[in-house]
């Protein structure tokens, strides 16, 4: 009798066992995978796409109040490295007084990558380590490696969204932006949006009167005009070169478009009219 | 007769619109006055340890006073991952660097997770800490209710103040960077004891968010 409720009971315990092999826990976020394109400025980037499970979300380059952003190193030949990613618009989450700058769903990211000449490619496989906070109510990381064959055929240019998340563009000819040691002015259209608003990403030794937060742009006659006030300081730069950047969202909604905007801290003097 | 009812309707109207602006703004000066700022007094608290004693700031009136909030279930803090900061050994970094820089200056861990959060209360969940935690010299303070927390401003685990041997603030931000090849912390410590300002005396904090109690 005992050893046949041993015998059950060590059948039950295999069966559990083969259970949790079976059937993983999910986890929050996959990396569908990873492609070549060509960015504008003819620098060849790696596009890889998220794909955050419901409720969960990642971080933009600056999380907010809370949060860590994505991270990638690569292994790239000699003389190669990765460029400064490109982010598409976040999406602003409010809650428990908390302000988070997160992407949910599926999402791009652009990785640049920089060769000995502009517009060389990669030759040989790279391999490239993703790691990533995702959140819900609590935190987790995750850690993916893929290897990334080198491009086939000739670049094209990266979608303009990924998911419903467009990629920034840059300011056109017909706009405007000024940097002086305590401001930021720029003179946006707002491409048929009637609101606007600014987020700064992280700038060591600049931040900006919002303290972080979301500034209001207020948009008239069609154009965004952002004037924000800025602190600098110098010594907490941690060595790198002072400057203040951000996304200028035009309209409210996750799709609408974007302008990605920075601009390097003048060593003194008053604000001089920059060329987009 | 009218006419005047709806002048009484309409100053009324703006009071009670003045009022709830008035509410607003009090609510965003209340939040702003809960964060301190580089320079300003260290606010002054008194917390139980996870093991039954009594921590208060003013117990280390003259010393340098890192602290840092912290939290057992977060992977960038004292839950075990490839990035915590706890688990790493980073923690220790920091900790030997300030003792080699200043032998009196002091490490104290916070932990405002509310109770409740994770299903357990505050005294058990310090059990869900790394080994690196336990082991390690550093008392962590309890603050449920979060009002230490919310006084310094803490967002983020880790989120570190350096309160100077005068009482004030004197660094804000991350323990250590990114890539762990700057140890802020210590650095800032080393600083103070050189009767420098640190410098960066602000770092872009980052980590989960303090799983603080919903105010009533």
């Amino acid at each position: 009798m005992v050893h046949a409720l041993r015998a059950i009971a060590l059948a039950c315990l295999a069966l559990l066992a083969l259970g949790e092999g079976t059937d993983p826990a999910p986890q929050p976020v996959r990396v569908k995978d990873v492609s070549w394109c060509r960015l504008d400025d003819g620098r060849p980037a790696m596009l890889v796409r998220f794909v955050v499970q419901h409720e969960w979300h990642m971080y933009w380059t600056n999380p907010g109040d809370s949060g860590a952003p994505p991270t990638a190193k690569a292994t790239l030949p000699e003389g190669w490295r990765l460029g400064a990613p490109i982010w598409p618009r976040p999406r602003v989450q409010r809650t428990d007084g908390e302000t988070l700058f997160v992407h949910e769903g599926e999402w791009g990211w652009l990785l640049p990558v920089e060769g000995p000449q502009p517009r060389a490619v990669p030759d040989t496989p790279i391999e490239l380590a993703l790691s990533w906070m995702v959140c819900k109510t609590s935190c987790t990381v995750g850690k993916a490696s893929v290897r990334v064959p080198p491009p086939a055929g000739t670049l094209v240019a990266p979608p303009e969204s990924v998911g419903g998340s467009p990629f920034p563009i840059a300011l056109g000819p017909d706009d405007s932006c000024a940097v002086s040691r305590d401001r930021l002015r720029v003179r946006c259209r707002a491409r048929g949006r009637l609101s606007a608003s600014f987020i700064q990403a992280s700038d060591p030794g600049v931040s900006t009167e919002a303290d972080g937060a979301p500034v209001s742009v207020p948009v008239q006659d069609g154009v965004a005009n952002l004037d924000l006030g800025l602190s600098v300081r110098p010594q907490d730069a941690q060595g790198k070169e002072l400057g203040v950047s951000g996304l200028l969202l035009l309209g409210d909604r996750p799709n609408d478009p974007c302008v990605w905007i920075r601009r390097n801290i003048p060593e003194s003097g008053p604000a001089a009219p920059q060329q987009p | 007769m009218q006419k005047n009812r709806f002048l009484s309707l309409l100053a009324a109207s703006a009071v009670a619109l003045g009022a709830v602006s008035l509410a607003m703004a009090d609510k965003e000066k209340e939040q702003k006055a809960g964060a301190v700022e580089i320079g300003s007094a260290a606010p002054d608290f008194k917390l139980p340890t996870a093991d039954g004693k009594t921590v208060s700031l003013a117990d280390f009136k003259g010393k340098t006073v890192v602290i840092e909030w912290f939290s057992p279930y977060c992977p960038y803090s004292g839950q075990s991952s490839d990035d915590s900061y706890w688990s790493t050994g980073r923690a220790k970094q920091v900790i030997d660097a300030m003792k080699a820089a200043d032998a009196s200056a002091v490490y104290l861990c916070i932990n405002s997770t509310h109770d409740g959060y994770s299903g357990k209360d505050t005294a058990t969940n310090m059990k869900d800490s790394t080994s690196a935690v336990a082991s390690s010299p550093v008392p962590v303070l309890m603050d449920a209710s979060g009002s230490v927390g919310h006084a310094y401003g803490a967002k983020t685990t880790p989120h570190v103040f350096i309160v100077d041997g005068a009482g004030n603030i004197a660094y804000i931000g991350a323990p250590v960077s990114k890539d762990g090849k700057d140890l802020y912390a210590a650095n800032a410590v080393k600083a103070i004891k050189e009767g420098k300002k640190p410098e960066p005396a602000r770092t872009k904090n980052s980590g989960c968010g303090v799983k603080y109690a919903k105010k009533a």
